[in-house]
């Protein structure tokens, strides 16, 4: 009652998941493809290719040798057009490569099955996959993978935002792929064990891997309750019983590696075929969309040909979404390129009001914050550029899961005002 | 260059339904029930009082925020909030006349002055009844008996049932309001019934109301009272469930909350025992008003993963 014991709150949401009994449909790679050179967390890549140059799937196309980095790979075969630049969804210009499709999608001929007997050769092969965290927040696998002393991987299968399916349809569609990917990641790295963190609202899932696995001594699957942000990567591991990764903590530092279900199922198809990440599959859905779906798409597909693809009429949409409604970042028009950690399209007609009243006190926003912040407080604290007090009330802590704008009655922009104070805090050390 | 814009905004793209409007609106149907015992009780005056209130109180809050050039917020039903309640702590014969005066200092001086809704330190409602109290002492202890509009009983009873040498009305009594008190303080089944309905809409927290009750009745049980009188011989119920629990004079954490919820009991069972007045209610609510911000500031939430 006195909300004293160390639980990570959050708050329960419409989960939506209408999209979760529907086969994935492969979509044709589309006539142009624009594959940006940024789809990762760390340095964006430098191109391979010149204009005019042919280029097959599979292809590298581009790569960096920045340690936090993951090589591209071309999705179609054809020409290389140009090198353009875009405004992303960060905000920020990134370059992108575009390439013509001959349609005929010719494979590159020296693909072939990694050779893989030890760590090095495994994180030599995940590298030149090209594979990066599918859950969303792109993060080079092979980077996570390399990390020292880890006693447990968790396998983050909570999908807590609303709407998204796709990871439960890895496991409805490629549940030994999971199992087996999991299985080759311990082997490699020698991490003891391993635990599939699903959430409530996912029943059959769960009873497809718990019979997968019950023989697998080193693998078990934890169920966690539906609660709007287990996904988060710290409510994640916390709340399957693991450690607390406290400020300024990677998880590794405290002995953990989480990667997403369809990651790590990816890197058993990568093993099993040597086909970089060129596809991925993702839902698309939306507040007034009647044949939601997921789909596998060539990466580099512009937005508005995968929703034309998939039958929705684009000129009822007034928000576009790469990623969900609680996280996810508003694209500017329908020509942006899906990205390899793009694991959503979500189509709003109704999008949420900003009209702000004033702040009434009501406490909501810190019964709901999973790390327990005071967003109210911090945003009064931000208005009056107050350094000091920003960083006695912990702002960098937040995890920007959004729950305060969420649950504020007078509508304010908590979490925003969480992100700019963060920014404000960082750049005043 | 696409033809058509695209809106872009920061996350997260929805928003809960609670807004300020839906809950005041949960306040009011939970203060429903009890204004309708009041006009059971002691006839139709009491709605009529409590229209009066609403209406001074609507009004000062339209003509304030024009005078200070701020954007009405009638639409979020506060001023109607405060009318009711502040109807509720005075007696039912109560003169028409004291009602713009109340609702003047409740909505002008302890709101809008302060900056409007969120902004007051005080509890308007509660900070207007002491005014009206300590002004016009004997128009506000003026009791009608239940039932008296009805020719039922005696016009007039002197004195609360809070004041021990009157003889305590029978339980059942006591939880229907059979008793002489303010319009809103007397029925304790429909003030609880609607504190039930605030914890179940989670529009209230349990803390304060839970705290100040059992240190109020724990505390006057001590001094020598009947806790069957301290609970339902005054102005507690009414108090702690709606007047304790407003949330811009509150706390915000949960500890807060609970300090906020003794020191009501505290101060309420030690007016009740030894002060100069039979009531101590609005003044230990007022008085812990006035320390909340002290509060707000010592007990700070601890974030997860703050290790230093």
């Amino acid at each position: 009652m006195f909300n004293f014991s160390e639980r990570m709150r959050g708050v329960h949401l419409d989960h939506r998941k209408r999209s979760r009994m529907n086969q994935t449909v492969f979509m044709p790679s589309p006539a142009t493809v624009e594959i940006s050179l940024s789809q990762h967390i760390g340095a964006p890549c430098e191109p391979l290719v010149a204009v005019g140059d042919s280029v097959f799937v599979g292809q590298k196309i581009a790569d960096s040798s920045a340690f936090i980095s993951a090589p591209i790979h071309s999705s179609v075969s054809g020409r290389v057009s140009g090198i353009t630049e875009r405004l992303g969804a960060n905000g920020r210009m990134t370059r992108a490569i575009v390439i013509e499709s001959d349609g005929l999608d010719t494979p590159d001929p020296s693909i072939a099955p990694p050779k893989v007997n030890d760590q090095a050769s495994f994180l030599e092969a995940v590298r030149n996959s090209g594979l990066v965290g599918l859950g969303g927040a792109g993060f080079p696998t092979h980077v996570k993978l390399a990390a020292k002393n880890i006693n447990t991987l968790y396998i983050n299968l909570a999908e807590c935002e609303p709407y998204i399916t796709t990871d439960n349809r890895e496991v409805f569609e490629f549940a030994t792929d999971i199992i087996d990917g999991i299985r080759t990641v311990l082997k490699y790295t020698g991490i003891p064990k391993a635990v599939i963190v699903i959430e409530r609202n996912k029943p059959i899932a769960a009873q497809i891997l718990s019979e997968l696995c019950a023989d697998i001594e080193t693998v078990s699957i934890k169920v966690i309750g539906s609660r709007y942000p287990k996904g988060a990567e710290k409510v994640l591991v916390y709340e399957a019983g693991g450690p607390l990764i406290g400020r300024g903590k990677l998880p590794a530092d405290l002995g953990v590696i989480i990667l997403n279900v369809s990651t790590v199922s990816y890197i058993a198809k990568y093993l099993r075929t040597g086909m970089p990440l060129v596809r991925r599959r993702l839902t698309v859905d939306g507040d007034k969309i009647k044949n939601p779906g997921n789909f596998s798409v060539a990466v580099g597909t512009s937005a508005g040909a995968l929703l034309d693809f998939a039958g929705i009429d684009s000129s009822q949409i007034n928000m576009l979404l790469a990623g969900g409604v609680m996280m996810g970042s508003c694209l500017i028009d329908l020509d942006t390129p899906i990205l390899k950690n793009t694991n959503a399209l979500i189509c709003l007609e109704r999008y949420a009001s900003r009209n702000k009243t004033p702040c009434i006190k009501c406490g909501r926003c810190i019964r709901v914050c999973p790390i327990k912040l005071m967003p109210a407080a911090i945003e009064k604290a931000y208005d009056r550029g107050d350094v000091q007090e920003l960083k006695a009330l912990d702002v960098d802590l937040c995890i920007n899961c959004g729950c305060c704008s969420y649950s504020c009655p007078a509508k304010r922009d908590l979490s925003h005002k969480n992100q700019l104070a963060k920014e404000l805090l960082k750049n005043a050390k | 260059m696409q033809d058509r814009f695209l809106i872009v905004t920061s996350s997260p793209h929805i928003k809960s339904s609670v807004t300020t409007q839906r809950i005041m609106l949960d306040v009011l149907i939970a203060l429903a029930p009890t204004l309708a015992a009041s006009v059971w009780l002691f006839g139709p005056r009491t709605l009529f009082v409590t229209g009066i209130s609403v209406a001074c109180c609507v009004f000062f809050e339209f003509i304030s925020q024009k005078l200070m050039k701020r954007p009405s917020t009638l639409y979020d039903l506060s001023a109607i909030v405060t009318g009711t309640l502040l109807a509720f702590c005075l007696p039912p014969s109560i003169p028409l006349w004291i009602l713009p005066i109340g609702a003047f200092f409740a909505i002008v001086v302890v709101k809008q002055i302060f900056g409007g809704i969120g902004q007051n330190f005080a509890n308007p409602a509660i900070t207007a009844r002491i005014v009206l109290f300590l002004s016009f002492a004997a128009y506000c202890s003026d009791w009608t008996s239940p039932f008296a509009w009805l020719g039922k009983a005696d016009a007039v009873s002197s004195a609360t049932t809070l004041v021990s040498s009157e003889t305590l009305p029978p339980f059942t009594d006591l939880l229907f309001g059979m008793r002489g008190g303010c319009i809103g303080e007397t029925c304790a089944i429909t003030l609880i019934l609607g504190g039930i309905y605030l914890l179940a809409r989670r529009i209230i927290s349990p803390i304060i109301p839970l705290s100040y009750i059992a240190s109020t009745v724990l505390l006057c049980f001590a001094f020598g009272t009947d806790p069957i009188r301290t609970l339902f011989g005054g102005g507690l119920l009414l108090g702690a469930i709606f007047m304790a629990t407003d949330y811009s004079t509150t706390p915000v954490a949960p500890l807060g909350k609970l300090i906020f919820g003794l020191g009501c009991g505290v101060i309420t069972a030690l007016i009740r025992a030894f002060g100069s007045f039979p009531e101590g209610v609005s003044f230990a609510i007022l008085i812990m008003n006035i320390l909340t911000p002290i509060i707000d500031r010592t007990v700070k939430t601890k974030p997860i993963g703050d290790d230093d």
